[in-house]
């Protein structure tokens, strides 16, 4: 470890100011995260808690590690993409005292170092929660210091890639630490995949074309829940929608909701705007980009950039003309262009801000309670014993009720004549487990 | 031709000179004609012209060279400035053109680094000392200031560079209110 290790490190402590207010902002959106802190505020249950993050530094983000702090909880934090941190969130935390490493554009090995930073705290005492978006954090403390895995009560991890990489180790028995997948909370991929891609999408699209959805015809591939967001989104716009699949489930879903189902072969020659959900690679390929009319717009926002193939334009195209950043305009041999969005990467992060604050706070209210779940109960009968969970149900409903009033819904409430009736309890939880939403 | 003959020529040490004298009228024109010939040129009279003249062509030469000297003097060093410029230039430029995955912001300091064993340079927000580890050490090339004329300073020449910034600013500021005094005439 560094002997001088410094208090923080961001691009500019000067962007604080900045960060504060889009931070105040996003308070009044998180309504979830807000409710945690005056729910739990007055008894501190993370007292003691020595949180170590790696989650993207982003406004969001700030007001997830205040509501940690608000609750008691030290914590230090890094991102989990060297080129996701927002500058001023970083610099606004900064300020607050709260150790945060990380700035926007950082080398494989500054991206190393700033986790690090985050594994020991002030006075030499080592972390003993892991909140994790990837599972970076959790590899670099299970590989380098497994001395302070005795230590650490818990973990909590955002996303499918970290969650696959803990059922992983936990299968060869590596995984040393209680573990809860956030990802599969209903309020987490139910809301985060469908909702946040139903405004990121022409967020992205509009911010780099400036094109007119009504009237399109819009080709989404895939019709997942982030398939299921990105063609309610065009055809609310007005786009006549045409849907692609493989699994007949999915095919009939989307016929049902009134798209039309095809090939991408007979989509192609009329989609004048292609969007790419599917999750699988090589969606949309040369004899696709051929069949195209003329300036048609390609766009990705699966989790890999492998799902439009990039490399065929750029060794079959005439000619590549960059408009502006994350936005090409490809020549074919055939006269026709095409607009190649974020290169073929997720475009609502490339050419928008990515989800916004709203549906993060769902996200995010899961990890506050997620690591007072793994905090408070360590030591009791209920402990969380080696293994990967999801939180119960009651938790991720409680999530989902702590947004309502910001809505101003009103929930109807279950007498106790329907509550037997349907034999659940009045409080809930309502659904059984294998419940589908 | 031309191009080989001296600008100016001046006159060369041990040359022969040649007192030029006042062209006398001829004898019929004058009125007056001395017995003692007080009118012509004595031997004595020409080398104490000759004299004369050498030592004024000598203090024009001096002077020439005086002033020339002067110039020479500042051609030198403008000469060195230009060079100063030039090769700042080429150093921001190649420092402008090294591997940075920030976005560079004027008034941060960045630290250079060179991958060991290889010819690959980088920028890194961590200074030496705050890596830990001790291969950086070995890797560091130097820190640089990005100014917001997208020039570089390097962190050894901030605190001049500062001073000289500060002291312009005083003078602006001193005649600063002189030189806004009336609206300006448009």
């Amino acid at each position: 470890m560094a002997q001088s290790k410094p208090a923080y490190k961001v691009a500019d402590i000067k962007l604080a100011d900045f960060g504060r207010k889009e931070i105040i902002l996003a308070e009044n959106e998180m309504p979830g995260l807000m409710a945690m802190r005056s729910k739990y505020g007055p008894s501190q249950p993370l007292k003691g808690a020595r949180i170590a993050g790696c989650l993207h530094m982003t406004i969001q983000t700030a007001v997830l590690i205040e509501t940690l702090t608000a609750l008691g909880a030290e914590v230090q934090w890094s991102s989990c993409n060297i080129f996701s941190t927002q500058d001023h969130a970083a610099a606004a935390i900064a300020q607050t005292g709260v150790p945060v490493y990380a700035w926007k554009g950082e080398t494989d090995e500054e991206y190393e170092w700033c986790i690090e930073q985050t594994i020991v705290f002030k006075d030499g005492q080592p972390l003993n929660m892991i909140l994790d978006d990837g599972g970076d954090l959790t590899n670099l403390v299970h590989a380098k210091y497994p001395q302070y895995l005795a230590g650490i009560r818990g973990l909590s991890e955002e996303t499918t890639t970290g969650v696959h990489n803990l059922a992983k180790m936990l299968a060869k028995g590596d995984l040393k630490v209680p573990a809860i997948n956030v990802n599969d909370s209903v309020t987490k991929s139910k809301f985060d995949n469908l909702y946040g891609i139903r405004e990121s999408l022409p967020d992205g699209i509009k911010r780099a074309t400036d094109v007119m959805l009504a009237g399109k015809v819009a080709v989404v591939a895939g019709y997942g829940d982030v398939g299921k967001g990105s063609a309610a989104s065009l055809k609310a716009f007005g786009s006549r929608v045409i849907v692609t699949e493989i699994d007949p489930i999915n095919a009939l879903q989307a016929a049902m909701e009134g798209y039309e189902v095809t090939t991408l072969e007979e989509a192609a020659p009329k989609a004048n705007i292609i969007v790419t959900t599917t999750g699988c690679k090589d969606i949309v390929t040369g004899k696709h980009f051929e069949l195209l009319p003329n300036d048609a717009i390609v766009c990705n926002v699966g989790h890999f950039d492998c799902e439009i193939d990039v490399k065929w334009l750029n060794t079959n195209a005439t000619k590549k003309d960059t408009i502006k950043p994350q936005v090409d305009r490809y020549t074919l041999k055939n006269g026709r262009h095409v607009i190649l969005l974020a290169e073929g990467r997720l475009v609502n992060l490339g050419c928008a801000t990515g989800h916004p604050s709203f549906v993060m706070s769902n996200s995010f209210t899961n990890q506050v309670l997620a690591q007072v779940e793994l905090w408070t109960k360590f030591g009791t009968p209920q402990e969380y014993k080696l293994g990967l969970y999801v939180l119960p149900k009651t938790l991720d409903e409680e999530v989902a009720y702590l947004h309502l009033a910001q809505l101003g819904v009103k929930l109807t409430k279950l007498s106790d004549e329907q509550a037997s009736y349907l034999g659940v309890p009045v409080a809930g939880p309502y659904k059984p487990d294998h419940y589908r939403y | 031709m031309a191009s080989d003959m001296p600008l100016v020529q001046l006159p060369q040490r041990g040359e022969r000179i040649n007192v030029p004298l006042v062209q006398s009228r001829s004898e019929d024109q004058r009125l007056v004609t001395s017995a003692r010939q007080t009118d012509k040129i004595d031997a004595d009279d020409l080398v104490a012209l000759a004299n004369q003249l050498n030592s004024a062509r000598q203090l024009v030469k001096g002077r020439a060279c005086d002033r020339l000297k002067q110039i020479a003097d500042q051609m030198e060093q403008l000469h060195m400035a230009a060079r100063a410029v030039l090769e700042d230039a080429q150093r921001d430029e190649h420092l402008h053109n090294v591997p940075c995955n920030m976005e560079k912001q004027p008034g941060r300091i960045y630290h250079l680094y060179q991958k060991q064993g290889s010819m690959n340079k980088y920028f890194s927000m961590l200074a030496p000392n705050e890596w830990g580890y001790q291969e950086k050490k070995e890797e560091y090339l130097g820190s640089y200031r990005l100014e917001y004329d997208r020039s570089w300073t390097p962190v050894g020449e901030m605190d001049r560079k500062d001073e000289e910034v500060a002291r312009l600013q005083q003078l602006l500021q001193r005649e600063g209110p002189v030189a806004l005094r009336g609206n300006p005439n448009f």
